[in-house]
């Protein structure tokens, strides 16, 4: 897979992860979008390589309802979820 | 560190804030009857506008974006109704001087419960996949049982009392009842996430509610009701409760420095 590739499939993810949290209010995108930068120093397109990093930020919020969120960023990528590097980031987050 | 800091002071002004107002009223009441009656009508103005304050910084927060901010919005009109309703009812006893039960503060006050439930469904919107059938039964169990206490004790005073009387009787336990179902689902949806903090404090909240309307109806049925009475507590409780869980969630979602935005650019 050559850069442009991963670069390509790294937008798709944090396109379908911020329709996901916008979907439920700006503030909460913004939320989310800061403790990925306090807590790692990373951004949501890097989500992609540590799709752990959102779930647990997601888990700490949320609770027992993160895994509906989850369910969001999943059917927004359902078109996509036969690219294995996109199967393996829905996996990694269940 | 930080977040347990802000969390245990947020709790310490939350008992505080509980404390003080048993504290006034129990000791207006020890005062007399006609300080409690005022005591009683003049807290609600400092509680119920804190509450509309603290809804209308959520909504600028939020805005319009998403199912969240439709919530707030809705929050928002449940802060407004609740507050007419008590600014009408200290007008009608205090200025008026008549009794404002039942009268034109009931259609704010049964306009609350609408406003309420539609917070509700709005925020469980993004998340309602995560709702399963098991998780209504003990909300439902519970409901049930505590409305039937309810309508033992107020519909036992209320023979004999005009219609709209004893429809309110019925209406305000029910109501009640409803909305403590998605309060309970609220707090187990949530379990362990921060967000739960205020979804303990709003099931809290109209645990409370449901208590001072059984409290209420059954007095006032019975003719023995007045503002400021030491079971009027249970109604300030819930708006303090209310109150300090929408502050929590500005808290817990309040705006990034405009710095750090510029930095992730």
């Amino acid at each position: 897979m050559d850069t442009t590739d991963v670069q390509v499939k790294k937008a798709l993810v944090a396109f379908a992860i911020e329709r996901a949290l916008l979907d439920m209010g700006g503030p909460v995108f913004a939320k989310v979008t800061k403790t990925l930068k306090d807590d790692y120093g990373c951004y949501i397109p890097d989500c992609y390589d540590h799709p752990e990093y959102l779930k647990r930020i997601l888990s700490n919020l949320y609770g027992n309802a993160h895994a509906a969120i989850i369910d969001s960023i999943k059917t927004n990528l359902q078109d996509f979820v036969h690219q294995a590097p996109i199967q393996k980031f829905v996996c990694a987050l269940e | 560190m930080q977040t347990y800091l802000d969390s245990l002071l947020s709790k310490k002004y939350l008992i505080a804030a509980l404390a003080a107002t048993a504290l006034a009223i129990l000791v207006s009441n020890f005062l007399g009857k006609d300080y409690a009656i005022l005591v009683g009508n003049l807290t609600y103005i400092p509680i119920t506008g804190s509450l509309m304050v603290l809804s209308i910084l959520v909504i600028a927060r939020y805005g319009a974006s998403g199912q969240h901010g439709i919530a707030w919005i809705s929050f928002g009109g449940y802060a407004l109704s609740a507050l007419i309703a008590e600014m009408l009812w200290i007008f009608q006893e205090l200025y008026l001087k008549i009794d404002p039960y039942p009268s034109t503060p009931d259609i704010f006050y049964l306009l609350n419960y609408p406003f309420l439930l539609m917070f509700f469904i709005a925020y469980f919107q993004p998340v309602r996949s995560a709702i399963t059938k098991k998780m209504f039964a003990a909300p439902i169990a519970f409901s049930a049982g505590i409305l039937a206490i309810s309508l033992y004790f107020t519909i036992g005073v209320s023979s004999g009392l005009p219609l709209l009387e004893m429809a309110l009787s019925i209406i305000y336990p029910t109501l009640d009842a409803i909305i403590i179902i998605p309060a309970l689902i609220g707090v187990v949806l949530f379990f362990k996430g921060k967000v739960n903090f205020m979804w303990t404090l709003f099931c809290f909240g109209i645990v409370s509610v449901f208590a001072a309307d059984t409290a209420f109806l059954f007095t006032q049925n019975d003719g023995s009701y007045y503002v400021g009475n030491p079971l009027e507590i249970l109604f300030f409780w819930n708006y303090i409760l209310l109150a300090f869980g929408v502050s929590n969630h500005l808290v817990l979602f309040q705006k990034q420095k405009a710095s750090k935005f510029k930095e992730m650019e």
